[in-house]
């Protein structure tokens, strides 16, 4: 096992990940920038280094630094956690280079799956069933004319290199696909310095199910099931759960799914977590969307549904152990659910509210986990992704598990800045989410409004908390301090 | 009934009222209170703000009350002072922020019956109007 082990990340997941190493007696090296000198992560990491400037492009995305960090804390593995370098190969190629162990994937493997076409064209080959589209970029509009009127209107154009919405454009029919290729193409340009876009059948108001993989070093693959997280804003996702409920629809749906994920992640040698993305229709075909090569924000939900815990099992494969699971060794109980706490304003435009957090109330009691980077008096940086905790729940069914989620939430205070708490308690109330018929552009009609002012005995009981006390103090009847 | 209040830290109260539970929290300094863990804008429950969307009821005002303990910053009107509907009359400190109270109806003030820095109670009268 590692010596001594160093996370390239911050916030809620560089919490988490101290915590694998603390349970595993490993020492950790937190990593900040100026912005996250007070981080919880450097308060509960063994060691800390400092990275530079609070813009990621100057600390936490920047590999020399975070090399350098690890030779002189002596760190001999680096645990990327999500977003930032975690999907860099040159990343876990430069580790590699150094004589440091990367807790994930090798290079070649997330350069195999890294572009979307790439893994577009590895998951044909593998024959997992893929959205009806181009197999590589498109270069001209008549070439993309001839295909969107070979695989039918609507069509989605995507950028390559992308992700998180960028680039993406929806085309109802050929008039507007000229104009939508352009404004995708350029967009993803800015975005991703490459403007190679391809073309997808748009499905209507499919599901967003995904599969946990783990594999280690030696050729062995299994998948730790589905998460469904078809609640998504802008591409975003802000609820999953796992089992999906399709799930208890279709029982045979998780093994279908998980043995064509397996067939990609065979054919891309891949070791380690790793997320395989599936789009499912209303027939519950399901079409393979991308790769994720790293351990998933939601992965919380897995580990209490599978009682496994994914950053100890990536601390073992990635130190060479062979995997102690077969794939008949996956049960899974009950039904998770996580929602993810954000500093943004739900009711205008959920615009990120950075600032001082001025209180802090914080759910427990049966069945609640929650992983957080923040505590009262925290400042949240504007620099970074406003994720502030997620909060995950596990009750033996679906309908338990909502009500938890609902209570967990009913406990939870957070003031100082705009946060989305409320937003997931109208959400979980709406009969659609309770009835688990869910679909990604869901929430392009959900509309958020604030809970109206209190009236009545709540206003008069709001208003109590600011009066004097009404009564005088009993005066006593002897007192020490009586002079007359 | 009387609310039966209880601090539970600073800036955390338990208030008991027809035997139903409520728990307060506020924040140290922005507008924000939670009540039962539900946020609102403090301004938002400042029921002067709410009568004034009752023009009926306001127009019969003659006087302006405190709805709330607090201490008055500064006057913006003086006796004799037309004002319009919503025109600003003092500004009261309370609940750590500053509240613009504000004029229920047009009218003319006659009389301002507290002076800045007073401190005043819920339901004393401020201004009265003609």
């Amino acid at each position: 096992m590692f010596r001594k082990v160093l996370v390239a990340n911050r916030g809620e997941i560089a919490v988490r990940i101290l915590r694998a190493l603390r349970e595993r007696r490993i020492p950790g090296v937190a990593v900040y920038s100026d912005a996250d000198r007070a981080s919880l992560a450097v308060q509960l990491a063994d060691e800390a280094a400092f990275l530079g400037p609070s813009p990621s492009a100057e600390s936490y995305l920047r590999i020399d630094k975070l090399i350098a960090a690890a030779r002189a804390h002596g760190a001999d593995a680096i645990h990327p956690g999500y977003g930032f370098l975690s999907e860099n190969a040159d990343f876990a190629a430069a580790c590699a280079a150094a004589g440091i162990t990367f807790i994930g994937p090798t290079a070649a493997a997330i350069r195999a799956l890294g572009s979307k076409t790439a893994a577009r064209q590895l998951a044909l080959a593998a024959g997992a069933p893929v959205v009806p589209g181009t197999d590589a970029a498109v270069a001209t509009f008549a070439e993309a004319k001839r295909i969107a009127s070979r695989i039918g209107y609507p069509v989605m154009i995507k950028a390559a290199a992308g992700g998180g919405g960028k680039g993406m454009r929806v085309v109802d029919s050929e008039a507007s696909l000229e104009a939508a290729l352009r404004d995708a193409s350029s967009e993803a340009e800015r975005s991703f310095k490459s403007a190679e876009v391809y073309l997808e059948k748009a499905l209507i108001h499919p599901r967003h199910v995904e599969i946990q993989l783990l594999g280690d070093n030696h050729g062995n693959l299994i998948h730790l099931g589905e998460r469904e997280c078809s609640l998504q804003r802008r591409h975003q996702k802000v609820i999953e759960e796992s089992p999906s409920p399709l799930s208890a629809l279709d029982p045979d749906l998780r093994h279908r799914m998980g043995e064509a994920a397996l067939k990609i992640a065979r054919a891309a040698g891949y070791s380690n977590a790793g997320t395989a993305e599936f789009l499912v229709d209303h027939d519950r075909n399901f079409y393979f969307l991308e790769m994720n090569t790293r351990l998933q924000v939601e992965h919380p939900v897995t580990e209490l549904v599978t009682s496994l815990d994914l950053v100890h099992l990536q601390l073992d494969l990635a130190a060479g152990a062979p995997l102690s699971l077969r794939q008949q060794d996956i049960r899974w109980t009950g039904h998770a659910i996580e929602c993810r706490l954000y500093a943004e304003d739900p009711a205008n435009n959920f615009f990120p509210s950075p600032g001082v957090i001025e209180r802090l109330e914080l759910p427990s009691g049966p069945g609640v986990r929650l992983d957080s980077g923040v505590y009262e008096g925290w400042r949240v940086p504007l620099e970074y992704d406003p994720l502030l905790a997620k909060l995950a729940v596990w009750a033996p069914d679906r309908p338990a598990a909502i009500a938890r989620l609902e209570r967990a939430l009913s406990e939870t205070v957070i003031l100082g800045i705009r946060n989305n708490i409320h937003f997931f308690r109208q959400l979980l109330a709406d009969p659609a989410v309770l009835s688990g018929d869910l679909h990604t552009t869901f929430l392009n009609n959900f509309h958020y409004q604030d809970p109206p002012p209190p009236t009545g005995e709540a206003l008069a009981a709001a208003l109590a908390a600011y009066q004097p006390p009404s009564a005088p103090l009993p005066r006593p009847r002897r007192s020490a301090w009586r002079n007359s | 009934m009387k609310p039966d209040l209880v601090q539970i830290r600073p800036g955390v109260y338990s208030v008991l009222l027809n035997g139903r539970s409520y728990t307060i929290h506020e924040a140290a300094s922005s507008d924000w209170i939670a009540l039962n863990a539900v946020e609102w804008e403090r301004v938002v429950i400042d029921p002067r703000r709410r009568a004034s969307g009752s023009s009926a009821a306001a127009s019969a005002v003659r006087d302006v009350k405190a709805a709330m303990p607090g201490k008055v910053v500064r006057l913006l009107a003086a006796p004799g002072d037309t004002v319009e509907a919503g025109q600003g009359l003092l500004i009261l400190e309370a609940m750590k922020m500053q509240n613009e109270l504000r004029s229920p109806r047009a009218g003319v003030v006659a009389a301002l019956r507290v002076a800045e820095g007073d401190t005043v109670s819920s339901g004393q009268v401020l201004v009265t109007l003609e």
